[in-house]
């Protein structure tokens, strides 16, 4: 899936330790989560998208998702 | 953060009870010098597995009571012990299942050891086998995921 957390961290000037410490998370997961190796649960979706004050829609692309 | 203070506490105790078992067994062996083992490769292993079990048990305790020590490193930890994808990649390696079912097997092997060395060496080996496929999806997961 894609998303936009890397640009939204880089515009905040956040690393990915730093948000992953904030979140709950490792680092690890958000690299994979920007990669789109990986598809976060609706709760670290929510934690995410609550840390950049957006709703989920704005962060996560869910257009692949309506395709299928 | 309390709860994880707590749980990690009880971690503590766990593994100190650990110790204590791998100090237990590994001391009986040195007594006895192995008597009733049969085969000397077989009171190697069990000398062996009571050292690493001794060893793993002190790592796990010293890096809890330093994350206990820091907040910052408490919760990195908690992170990590609870972080979700680490839990699906464990999950598609059969974890935890899997390493309980190779260590009821390491132990079965022990006791084992003092009557049947081929039965040792069956229970050894399906337990290694186990482990390593375990390891191998895991690594494989970790690489995809």
């Amino acid at each position: 899936m894609k998303t936009r957390i890397r640009e939204l961290r880089k515009e905040r000037k956040l690393t990915q330790e730093e948000l992953a410490m904030e979140v709950g998370t490792t680092r690890q997961t958000i690299t994979s989560i920007e990669t789109g190796k990986y598809t976060a649960s609706l709760v670290l979706a929510y934690k995410i998208s609550r840390h950049f004050n957006l709703s989920i829609e704005e962060v996560f692309d869910f257009s692949e998702v309506d395709e299928a | 953060m309390e709860k994880f203070k707590s749980l990690i506490k009880r971690k503590i105790i766990l593994f100190t009870l650990l110790l204590l078992m791998a100090i237990a067994l590994g001391g009986y062996t040195l007594i006895t010098g192995g008597k009733g083992i049969g085969d000397e490769s077989v009171q190697g292993f069990q000398s062996g597995i009571a050292l690493g079990i001794a060893i793993m048990a002190l790592i796990q305790i010293a890096t809890y009571c330093i994350a206990l020590k820091d907040d910052k490193k408490l919760k990195l930890l908690c992170n990590k012990e609870n972080d979700e994808r680490m839990e699906e990649i464990r999950k598609r390696s059969g974890m935890p299942m899997l390493l309980v079912m190779s260590m009821l097997m390491l132990l079965a092997a022990v006791i084992a050891g003092y009557f049947n060395t081929l039965v040792f060496t069956t229970l050894v080996l399906t337990a290694i086998i186990q482990l390593t496929i375990g390891l191998i999806v895991k690594l494989y997961h970790m690489k995809t995921m």
